[in-house]
């Protein structure tokens, strides 16, 4: 190069940064416009307010609820009148048919009411078989007959009845908020086919709650009392499926991935459940560039992808807290709450550029687990169908909240769903 | 810009950071003669700059939460500037000539360089044709060599090359055009 044009050079490079171009307003009451559109302002409050409203809601209603609606499970049972079918020929079952119809169909609560404290005699099964809702409320008040009454209960039923092995301890005290027929020292049996139930609330008082199902059917009727209100806990497995709509901000959903999950429950009560377990999970998402946060340092130009798609394997280890709101029959509904943990075993993103970086990266992934403690708020609710048997079957609709960033991108990602499963009681 | 010490810069980006728009109106105040300097370099016109520059700034807005403070600033603005003049200049889809031509040299230019504004400097590069005009800055403003404006703009080295001499030979003719009479009287 000649010195000429050093000089020209030179001097173009020093004039052209000999600077003092005079502020435009303008210019920036242009930009300002789009940023009121692109970035807009957000009160902090307000704004996760908006995006967030339904959880506080949800976590209020919670304890609400608790007082709010009345408990319908079965350690407030005190009595469970429960109408048989028996076998062809029962002449036990055909001898009261048209007292316990009776009995049934016109139980004035002030008139049940009037009857506590009157006291049956307990002394033959006949007498106990021939009951009335006056000896029900009479039974309620001592265990010794109760007992007396079971075993009386048991040599009238049939021989295929699952309660044939009943002894004088076992006494049968309500159902469970699973739906079997719980007994006193803490066994379960299932609920009979075909029968119904007529429950009282314990105690008894004006406000009694019937439930009966198909008073036609009865054929017999079969007392059963409790004295023993305390609650045994129990576990639950299920296994179950569902979609998962992943994103970065709530509104960037591009396609569902899927979540299958394994989980254990233990009952702590008949309306608290603390519930855990693993979900696989194969979620795809996107975020804007500014919700992206890759490593320092990564980006060529510093500014970063536009637009990154993500498509991630992990594992979603759950603890939530389960309360049953409402159970009616064999119907429950629900709401859950809790935290997870994720673990991720797989990340691919790819990146898009709205304008050209020469030589900026497309792709980002590893197989490395990497984990994400207690990041994500779980928010769910649903409904139960009490099955026959031990099992049950639900569907909880879902939301996942981020507390923390996860992945290498270090997303806030927001997890929307609904999981189908299949619950079985294992154990007792 | 304005003569602000890191501390204060580092209040007003962090201010942008949340997206606080009196930080990002300060800044912006702060930074413009500074930016304008660069984008009006590569842009047709005043308003075509302006609006490089405010891209640019969108871009630092958004991307802010990636700029690591513990690194100066304005060496990741002007980048970000630049990178905002080279994509709104490929928009055009600008056609470079790939012919290499010796340029003449002239030697009498630079007593009456002092003499020219930079304005008239500003006009002068504006004057060049979009595809000289880039790689002119890219190469002389910018310090980026023929490789790396090749890979920038997408066009082979000697084509880079061919369009810095015509871009010197046109400034050189343009100049002559300004000042013809002093060049005159200074050849003879």
């Amino acid at each position: 190069m000649s010195e000429s044009e050093n000089n020209l050079d030179g001097f173009f490079r020093r004039r052209a940064q000999q600077t003092n171009v005079e502020f435009n307003e303008d210019d920036w009451l242009h930009l300002e416009a789009r940023l009121n559109k692109e970035m807009p302002l957000k009160p902090a409050f307000w704004f996760w307010l908006r995006k967030y409203w339904f959880v506080p809601v949800l976590l209020s209603l919670i304890p609400a609820l608790w007082f709010v609606i009345p408990d319908t499970t079965s350690n407030n049972a005190g009595i469970i009148i429960n109408p048989i079918e028996l076998s062809p020929g029962n002449q036990v079952g055909s001898q009261f048919q048209d007292e316990v119809n009776s009995g049934f169909k016109t139980p004035a609560a002030s008139e049940v009411n009037e009857k506590v404290g009157n006291s049956a005699s307990p002394d033959s099964d006949k007498q106990i078989l021939q009951t009335d809702l006056n000896n029900v409320v009479d039974l309620n008040e001592q265990t010794e007959k109760a007992s007396v009454q079971v075993n009386t209960i048991e040599t009238k039923l049939p021989a295929s009845h699952n309660l044939s092995n009943l002894d004088s301890e076992k006494v049968i005290f309500g159902i469970n908020d699973k739906g079997y027929v719980v007994l006193g020292n803490g066994d379960e049996v299932p609920r009979l086919s075909g029968t119904s139930y007529l429950h009282f609330l314990s105690p008894i008082t004006p406000n009694i709650d019937f439930l009966l199902d198909t008073p036609e059917s009865l054929s017999l009727l079969d007392i059963e009392t409790s004295f023993n209100k305390r609650f045994h806990g129990y576990f639950t497995l299920g296994i179950g499926y569902g979609p998962d709509f992943s994103t970065v901000g709530l509104d960037n959903f591009i396609a569902p991935g899927a979540r299958w999950k394994l989980d254990l429950g233990y009952a702590l009560s008949p309306r608290f459940q603390l519930m855990t377990g693993v979900v696989l999970v194969n979620n795809k998402y996107k975020a804007s560039g500014d919700e992206y946060h890759a490593p320092k340092g990564y980006w060529q130009y510093d500014a970063g992808a536009d637009e990154a798609y993500g498509e991630c394997k992990m594992i979603d280890i759950p603890l939530n807290l389960r309360f049953n709101v409402i159970t009616v029959g064999r119907h429950k509904a629900f709401v859950s709450s809790g935290l997870s943990t994720y673990i991720i075993t797989k990340e691919d993103y790819y990146f898009d550029y709205y304008e050209d970086y020469p030589g900026s990266p497309d792709y980002w992934g590893t197989d490395n687990a990497s984990v994400y403690p207690f990041s994500i708020i779980n928010v769910s609710m649903g409904y139960e169908y009490i099955l026959k048997g031990r099992g049950s079957i639900q569907v909880e609709p879902f939301i996942k909240l981020p507390i923390n960033g996860v992945g290498w991108g270090n997303v806030d990602l927001n997890t929307l769903g609904i999981y189908f499963s299949y619950q079985y009681r294992i154990w007792p | 810009m304005e003569n602000h010490s890191p501390d204060v810069l580092t209040s007003l980006l962090k201010g942008c950071l949340k997206n606080d728009r009196k930080c990002q109106r300060e800044l912006y105040r702060n930074l413009y003669s500074y930016g304008m300097s660069i984008c009006l370099r590569y842009a047709d016109h005043r308003d075509e700059a302006a609006e490089t520059l405010n891209e640019a700034f969108m871009k630092v807005f958004k991307n802010l939460g990636k700029f690591d403070f513990t690194r100066p600033f304005k060496p990741w603005f002007r980048k970000i500037l630049i990178n905002a003049c080279i994509n709104n200049f490929k928009k055009k889809n600008i056609r470079f000539t790939e012919d290499v031509e010796v340029v003449a040299n002239n030697s009498d230019t630079e007593s009456i360089l002092s003499k020219i504004a930079y304005n008239e400097i500003l006009e002068m590069i504006r004057k060049l044709s979009p595809a000289y005009r880039a790689v002119f800055n890219l190469y002389f403003m910018e310090g980026y060599k023929h490789e790396e404006i090749a890979e920038i703009l997408g066009i082979s080295v000697g084509t880079s090359k061919s369009n810095l001499a015509k871009a010197r030979k046109n400034l050189q003719e343009i100049l002559k055009l300004y000042f013809k009479e002093d060049y005159e009287r200074i050849r003879e």
